[in-house]
């Protein structure tokens, strides 16, 4: 690659992590009965005790990294050896208040951990799935207990094109994600950088969401997807004709026939100045595009973008009706490049909660449904089909690439690798707590670009890697073959032979 | 008459008792330095310093936690600890769920859609009526943009019959004579609430928010007399298996009169009839097996509407293999349509009626309106605890609610759901809820797509022994 633009990750390094350091699965205790005797900090080999150099006493366990009661069979267990019957090791009492169904909370420290370290966490596949209860919740792949040929993870090809078109721009990722939008306003501009340095050190994208292109994201711009939505805001002719991939957002998975969302309170004087619009007055985008209400309006859309920028790649963001299937065909003829489907279950700023739970189905449906149909069509080689709305690891991209997608789209997943912890509150007041979802210029300073961008890039770093190792692992040599392969996936309850373990 | 949009005006209405949160946060005092650390980490308020004692921290107040957790990686010496609110967690039951109550509380205090970041968060389907989508329009299909207002999308139902067809004399007269039918602006009303609750006050209350609504409210037939005259003509009365002397006077004005089902209806039914001829009849009947047979013999006897009552969960009102309304309306519905009869009746449906989707959902299962009961008394901070066996023990003591806030609190929340209808309404490109009535083709069921898009994928793969 040419010149290093600032700021973006060259390698995997570990990060400290303060904002979730406070929190393991296990709760190691340490009682008043302790004399310092500093055994515990010789026998344990993951660090949970340490005595730091100078220091008379040892120091708070580090409850996240032990791996709990189970360590009692190992000859190290701390409790054992402690002199005085200081220690013990529990269930963390915390642990069920993190998270919530979709994503549990194994699932969030598993993230954690891989955005500290860039390696997926010991004990493997165990937090691959939450506890929705379906979906990819209850899908698994299937790896053969002899791969079909011999591929090793280092051969892997993770490329995916993302113009399947005769004409246009050849634009390629080198990993089967990007990064799904996210207005300046819904998250802070630290967020966005954060983004847009990690998806550039990964050749991958990511995208403005729908609030406009603050200057600074500028320099990362053959990263970064413009997004044109209902609202407009922020769309200008140097907008559109800066980005490789112009995304007509019709429509989003977590509020699926309604508008955006902006609630007044986080609509700051720097936000509303980007959007061009009026302070601390909530904003809501239009649904639908009150310019298209037929497939012939959406070419004419697409036909205004290529006039603008001809270069562009056109990536068309809709939500899963019933007749997702006909929505995508009618993309694909009007010219889009890439269909990017959004799930029900989609991450979001703020939406009624009405519409997450209700509206549209989930994207495990969605995708065969339309990959199917588009192959019966005779075009699935021409267009590329991108999924999101609840995908939150690298075996949930495979998955959705195995029931039919080319690749998926990520929001959340990368929110939670710089500390989300799913609260939910990301839509009023002063926004996230935790300087994630917010503008606020004191919650704001929490989280560096530098300090997200890393990891993040160490998340992805992880994802490659497990990606690459169940590809070889299948006996696939590229991510392209995997793409509907359901076979090479195993339903828990629909599967032939399911209940057999 | 002027033209005038329906609206509903809502007010907040905040809760007279501290809400159950789901996360409770303690403190280890004996750890616990009094830093204050916690205060300046916590943007919700949730720590404060004793009001009579600065040195000290006053126990977290959980009720505002919103699970951040920044108080608790902040705490230098790991005081904190949050837990799930076990009062949370035990309110209710497996159907009346604790997030219901909350729901539900938010509403009545805002009258507001409860607006959230972060995407769904609950589990993948789900049963009953949480195992349904509904559709939306996008790029190929019509869209509505109902929710700011503009565009009108209408939620005003009709309760009555509609003759199929009209017959006209040679002179071009209308012959057939049409039966009356009452517009109301809202597919819901209100129905008698569990025994214990119907009290006098809980009476004057729903009675006004129905007027102020200009919806209907189901009264038991002693209660309607009790009712202030003005909100009367929105009282329905509900007749038992006789009438006395001193009912004859709320039957002859009532609008509409509800008559329970029972052995002697043919009866009850003439006796109404000759009080009060022009008053539309509802027959209450519980949502059970044969529940179609019952409707179209009450077709015959020419009924306006059929109040199909579930158990309060929403179940078939029956011992074994109780089919849930999802399941039971739909099959009514279409038994209806396949004898070319459903238009000679309205069908309302209650019971089980818990959050604001399930109005729309049961209206795309074919009811015409709902009636609610507990979500309302939940509007009032009621906990389903059921002690209102003794009053004085209620833990929010609802004998005692003021009634300007009570009818505020059922305004705000019925404002809420209509709001919530509009914005599933909108989002399907429709325009009119009585359109949606019986359009299961824009709901998705979890077991249909299960069976239609997995079942031949998994099929025979996916196992490699």
């Amino acid at each position: 690659m040419a010149d290093r633009l600032p700021g973006v990750p060259e390698s995997v390094r570990a990060v400290p992590f303060p904002q979730s350091r406070f929190f393991g699965r296990f709760k190691v205790d340490r009682s008043a009965d302790c004399i310092n005797c500093g055994t515990c900090a010789t026998v344990c080999p993951y660090g949970v005790h340490d005595r730091r150099a100078g220091w008379g006493r040892i120091s708070h366990p580090r409850d996240w990294l032990c791996i709990g009661p189970e360590c009692q069979v190992n000859s190290f267990f701390c409790v054992n050896h402690c002199p005085v019957n200081a220690l013990s090791v529990k269930d963390n009492v915390m642990f069920p208040s993190l998270g919530d169904y979709r994503w549990s909370p194994r699932l969030i420290v598993s993230n954690w951990k891989q955005a500290e370290t860039g390696v997926p966490p010991a004990g493997g596949m165990e937090s691959e799935v939450g506890n929705s209860g379906g979906g990819f919740d209850e899908m698994s792949i299937a790896f053969p207990r002899e791969p079909e040929a011999d591929v090793q993870p280092a051969s892997v090809d993770l490329r995916v094109m993302l113009n399947r078109r005769k004409e246009g721009e050849r634009v390629e990722i080198g990993v089967p994600f990007y990064g799904g939008g996210m207005s300046f306003g819904s998250v802070g501009l630290s967020i966005m950088l954060s983004r847009a340095m990690a998806c550039a050190a990964w050749n991958t994208f990511t995208c403005t969401g729908e609030g406009g292109y603050p200057e600074a994201l500028v320099p990362y711009k053959d990263h970064i997807i413009t997004q044109i939505a209902t609202g407009l805001f922020g769309v200008r002719e140097e907008t559109i004709q800066r980005a490789r991939i112009v995304e007509f957002k019709y429509a989003q998975g977590a509020k699926p026939g309604l508008g955006g969302h902006l609630l007044w309170d986080k609509n700051t004087p720097d936000v509303a100045r980007m959007r061009e619009a009026v302070p601390w007055s909530s904003l809501f985008s239009p649904f639908p595009f009150h310019s298209v209400y037929s497939v012939e309006d959406h070419k004419k859309h697409i036909d205004w973008v290529r006039a603008i920028h001809p270069k562009a790649l056109v990536s068309v963001k809709v939500s899963t009706p019933t007749d997702v299937d006909m929505v995508a065909v009618g993309s694909y003829f009007a010219g889009a490049n890439i269909i990017h489907l959004d799930g029900g279950y989609g991450g979001t700023g703020a939406a009624p909660e009405i519409a997450k739970k209700n509206i549209a189905m989930p994207i495990e449906f969605a995708i065969p449904k339309v990959h199917k149909f588009l192959a019966n069509e005779g075009i699935r080689d021409e267009v590329v089909l991108f999924a999101s709305g609840g995908i939150r690891t690298a075996n949930d991209v495979l998955k959705a690439v195995a029931l039919g997608a080319d690749g998926a789209v990520i929001g959340t997943s990368e929110l939670v690798a710089v500390g989300c912890v799913r609260c939910g509150n990301c839509e009023s007041g002063r926004g996230c707590p935790r300087g994630i979802a917010t503008t606020d210029p004191e919650l704001s300073r929490i989280i560096t670009s530098e300090w997200g961008a890393q990891r993040i890039y160490n998340l992805f770093h992880s994802w490659d890697f497990q990606m690459r190792d169940a590809l070889s692992r299948l006996g696939l040599k590229s991510i392209g073959e995997l793409r509907g392969r359901t076979d090479l996936l195993r339903h828990a309850r629909l599967s032939k032979g399911a209940g057999r373990r | 008459m002027p033209y005038e949009r329906y609206h509903i005006p809502t007010a907040p209405a905040p809760p007279k008792h501290a809400v159950i949160g789901k996360f409770k946060v303690i403190r280890d005092t004996e750890v616990c330095r009094s830093c204050g650390r916690c205060i300046r980490a916590c943007i919700y308020g949730a720590h404060e310093r004793k009001a009579h004692d600065d040195r000290a921290m006053e126990e977290p107040i959980s009720c505002r936690c919103k699970n951040c957790f920044r108080c608790i990686q902040e705490c230098p010496t790991h005081a904190l600890t949050m837990i799930m609110n076990p009062e949370y967690s035990s309110l209710g039951d497996f159907y009346w769920e604790p997030h219901r109550f909350f729901a539900i509380s938010y509403e009545a205090e805002t009258g507001r859609i409860p607006v959230l970041g972060a995407g769904y968060r609950g589990p993948f389907g789900g049963s009953w009526f949480d195992g349904m989508w509904t559709d939306m329009s996008e790029i190929v299909r019509p869209t509505r943009d109902g929710i700011h207002g503009r565009e009108c999308i209408s939620t005003s139902v009709d309760i009555g019959r509609r003759p199929p067809f009209l017959e006209f004399g040679a002179d071009g007269r209308v012959l057939t004579k049409t039966p009356s039918i009452l517009e109301i602006q809202l597919p819901i009303i209100f129905d008698v609430l569990p025994d214990m609750q119907m009290t006098k006050q809980m009476m004057s209350v729903l009675s006004h928010a129905a007027a102020w609504l200009g919806t209907l409210c189901i009264a038991p037939m002693e209660e309607v007399m009790g009712v202030s005259p003005q909100h009367r003509p929105h009282v329905v009365p509900l007749v038992g298996e006789r009438i006395r002397e001193a009912d004859v006077e709320a039957l002859s004005s009532a609008t509409v009169i509800e008559i329970a089902k029972g052995d002697g209806f043919e009866g009850i039914l003439r006796e109404v009839k000759e009080i009060n001829r022009g008053a539309l009849i509802s027959a209450r009947l519980p949502m059970a097996p044969g529940a179609l047979d019952e409707v179209l013999s009450l077709c015959e006897y020419k009924i306006d509407a059929a109040h199909l009552v579930a158990d309060r969960w929403g179940f078939e009102q029956q011992e074994e293999d109780k089919k849930h309304i999802r399941q039971s309306l739909r099959e009514l519905h279409q038994g209806l349509i396949d004898r070319a009869m459903r238009d000679d009746i309205s069908l309302i449906v209650s019971g089980g009626i818990a959050a604001a989707e399930h109005v729309p959902k049961s209206i795309i299962l074919g009811a015409d309106l709902v009636a609610v009961d507990r979500a309302m008394m939940i509007a009032l901070e009621c906990r389903l605890c059921a002690t209102c066996t003794a009053p004085q023990i209620c833990p929010v003591e609802i004998q005692n609610a003021d009634h300007d806030w009570a009818v505020q609190r059922i305004v705000n929340v019925v404002g809420a759901w209509r709001d919530q209808l509009l914005e599933v309404m909108g989002a399907m490109g429709i325009r009119e809820v009585r359109r949606l009535r019986g359009e299961i083709g824009r709901a998705m069921f979890v077991e249909d797509l299960e069976g239609e898009v997995f079942a031949p994928l998994f099929k025979d793969g996916g196992f490699h022994g």
